[in-house]
């Protein structure tokens, strides 16, 4: 549409758009029809009871594959939960005895198996088709998939490092850690139970993980060894769905990727990133962890804070804001306030929720957020960890809660991944912008797709993203965001630095740019008119920015990080 | 035109076909308010779905038949708001952009339906239904009137402010 197109046509063509999707009604009244309770309840004179729908549908590739990766962490996990009876640094001393952990699963009638080496920072995965070889010491990753001519040699990002010496990590502060960051995966809730079973005493966890539908496990200890014996990996509302790991605890092990099976003489290609790479990465990392304790208020501008965010240590709390009454959501400032102020000025015109809190071992949810007229109704969340406000995971960590995770969106965790293109540029013509990290991936759509992604980066302000490209293109084209008809531009702008030494910055603008005759590789089933067409001359620019105000003083009682009244759910 | 009071009551007595109405009504409004904040249509036609079928098993829980259709958006916020937070993890994506955007949209437009639905979210309930009834469900104003029972004077003339409001945001904050 052009900028000559009326808001009501613009809301017109919204709803022509809405109203060619299939009717719901319609599908609504045939499951109706179809229902054995097809009567409404009465009219009620005591509180409704909460309806628990199913959650939305998933490929069952991504399904079995988040599986799979749970079970793989689990692994690592399985000899880490710390235990009442016998301590974590029992646990934790039982394990590192040991010169091999080896778990097997028997799934589709294949039997997969997994090694794990403390001592020799080794993680194996022989998954059949997939296998894998991540050598801490080397600091590299082998990976090989049947069918393939070679085997890809690449670095150990964040996370892996993590599964190769996960006893390593914990032992700095396991109390910090928790029981939930182990590898990829992340336990968000665990409880523990001694048991009797076939005469013998055991020690039983069940744990819920953050995602995947079959989150849900239970881990078995021999209280005697301390060691893990079995891990019943299973869906929480299918009971038939499960995986059962078996433990045991050999005297050797893979010492290289051929010994999992790999056919021998199989060719590496070397991915490993350059030493300047390594050096950029491991100082992303590094800065991330740097911002501290902190109050922080999120908002538009022009507009109001949205979110107040506290962080203090390991533990951390949202609180969402909502415009009450007659507050004009595109205010700016008055002379003499900055945005700072001016946002804690209008927060006593916002209506606080309180979204997530985290008391360091679990994320709760209030399930009433939208419900600002009762009191909060906790959770446990299934979908978000404690590590998630801090983490490399940019603006996906936290889905819910948008760009709040400022230190994911400054310092994105942007190792080399397998699938991942990987490319460091350290001489840009434009010093000011410091070194170019890019990368690139094949999208999963039906027609052949590159999704690129170039994040400028400042040695000088601790390595943070000034501004990030991302954008889709052909695969035959040049890489270009200039060039490509779907970009998305992050700038962050006016950095500071917080006591403790972290870099930050006050401003993120996010642009997304849909130029001149902008269409879609396919015909959009959602659209309306394509007036981009008859108007060729129209470039289109969408913008929001969000401004930070960080309080790195502030007090921050702990009472704060703790949730009132009694959690539902997951008990 | 039967008001929403009416059905209501046709479909507390057993008329599931009543209830079949209520939801055409409102079908759209609701799919708005859930792309708004879901920012995904297929994730946005569960939450309605799902919102519908919550209805009308609570709709017993419904104090005032005559307002059945802001009971029924407070159901479609519960539930977007729990769509939203099983969304798929940044990490399980093989990129930050929505593939699915890419693969069906016609980019441009939809970033204008998008902030367009984002500005409509804005609004005060009230406003939000009448321009959710007007545009996306497409009921003419004298239809609004009747299944409201509000004079029709009065709704052509909140329709008009909202339709300001909405206006003024949009010149400031997307017209660049």
């Amino acid at each position: 549409m052009t900028k000559g197109t009326t808001l009501e046509a613009r809301l017109e063509a919204v709803g022509a758009a809405l109203r060619s999707r299939p009717s719901l009604s319609d599908r609504v009244i045939e499951a109706l029809g179809e229902s054995s309770c097809q009567e409404p309840t009465p009219r009620r004179t005591t509180h409704p009871q909460s309806v628990r729908m199913p959650l939305r549908r998933r490929s069952a590739a991504l399904a079995a594959g988040t599986v799979l990766m749970s079970a793989v962490c689990l692994f690592v996990l399985a000899a880490l939960v710390p235990s009442q009876s016998f301590g974590w640094a029992d646990v934790a001393a039982a394990v590192r005895s040991q010169r091999w952990i080896r778990a097997t699963v028997d799934i589709d009638e294949r039997t997969s198996t997994m090694w794990l080496s403390p001592e020799r920072q080794i993680w194996a995965f022989d998954l059949g088709q997939s296998r894998y070889f991540y050598d801490g010491q080397e600091r590299a990753k082998y990976e090989y998939n049947s069918g393939d001519q070679q085997i890809t040699k690449v670095s150990l990002g964040e996370q892996d490092a993590e599964m190769v010496l996960p006893l390593g990590a914990l032992s700095q502060d396991a109390s910090a850690l928790g029981p939930w960051l182990f590898g990829t995966e992340k336990i968000v809730h665990q409880r523990r139970q001694e048991i009797v079973d076939g005469g013998q005493q055991w020690v039983e966890f069940h744990l819920v993980l953050w995602r995947g539908d079959m989150n849900h496990a239970t881990l078995r200890v021999d209280p005697k060894t301390r060691l893990p014996v079995y891990l019943l990996h299973y869906a929480p509302h299918d009971t038939a769905a499960s995986y059962k790991w078996m433990f045991d605890y050999p005297d050797d092990g893979p010492t290289d990727i051929y010994a999992l099976g790999v056919p021998p003489g199989t060719s590496i290609e070397n991915r490993m990133p350059s030493e300047l790479a390594v050096h950029v990465l491991d100082g992303m990392a590094a800065s991330r962890a740097l911002l501290g304790d902190y109050r922080l208020l999120v908002g538009r501008a022009p507009g109001y804070p949205y979110a107040v965010v506290a962080r203090k240590g390991d533990r951390w709390r949202v609180d969402y804001c909502w415009p009450q009454g007659a507050v004009d959501p595109l205010a700016t400032p008055p002379a003499g306030l900055d945005w700072g102020a001016w946002y804690e000025k209008r927060l006593h015109l916002c209506h606080q929720s309180p979204q997530y809190i985290c008391n360091g071992e679990t994320v709760w949810e209030n399930a009433n957020l939208l419900d600002t007229e009762t009191a909060p109704k906790w959770k446990a969340s299934e979908h978000v960890a404690p590590q998630d406000m801090n983490s490399g995971d940019g603006l996906g960590s936290l889905p819910a809660a948008p760009y709040v995770n400022l230190a994911g969106l400054l310092f994105p965790n942007l190792w080399p991944r397998s699938g991942w293109e990987f490319e460091l540029e350290p001489n840009l013509t434009d010093a000011s912008e410091g070194v170019l990290v890019k990368r690139s991936a094949r999208l999963a759509s039906a027609e052949p797709l590159v999704g690129h992604e170039w994040y400028y980066v400042d040695p000088e302000k601790g390595y943070a993203v000034v501004r990030a490209e991302l954008f889709t293109l052909p695969p035959d084209a040049p890489a270009d965001p200039t060039a490509t008809r779907l970009r998305q531009t992050l700038r962050m702008e006016d950095f500071r630095q917080s006591p403790g030494g972290g870099w930050y910055c006050t401003v993120v603008r996010d642009t997304r740019v849909a130029e001149n005759g902008a269409r879609a590789p396919s015909e959009p089933q959602f659209g309306g008119e394509r007036e981009a067409d008859q108007h060729p001359d129209a470039a289109r620019k969408f913008k929001t920015t969000v401004r930070y105000h960080f309080e790195f003083n502030a007090e921050l009682p702990d009472s704060i990080f703790e949730i009132e009244g009694t959690p539902v759910g997951n008990q | 035109m039967e008001t929403d009071a009416e059905l209501v009551a046709r479909v507390r007595s057993g008329e599931i076909e009543a209830f079949g109405t209520l939801s055409r009504r409102y079908e759209k409004t609701l799919l708005a308010a859930a792309l708004a904040r879901l920012r995904d249509i297929h994730a946005a036609e569960d939450a309605v779905q799902a919102s519908l079928l919550i209805a009308f098993r609570q709709l017993g829980t419904l104090r005032e038949d005559a307002r059945f259709a802001p009971w029924l958006i407070q159901i479609l916020r519960r539930q977007a708001v729990d769509a939203a937070r099983v969304k798929v993890p940044a990490s399980n994506r093989e990129h930050d952009l929505d593939q699915q955007f890419v693969i069906e949209h016609d980019l441009g437009t939809w970033i204008e339906h998008e902030h367009l639905l984002a500005l409509v979210a804005r609004l005060s309930d009230r406003e939000r239904l009448l321009i959710g009834l007007r545009y996306f469900d497409g009921h003419s104003m004298r239809e609004i009137a009747a299944m409201s029972s509000r004079p029709l004077g009065t709704v052509t003339k909140q329709l008009s402010r909202a339709i300001a409001r909405l206006r003024s945001w949009w010149d400031k904050e997307y017209l660049q």
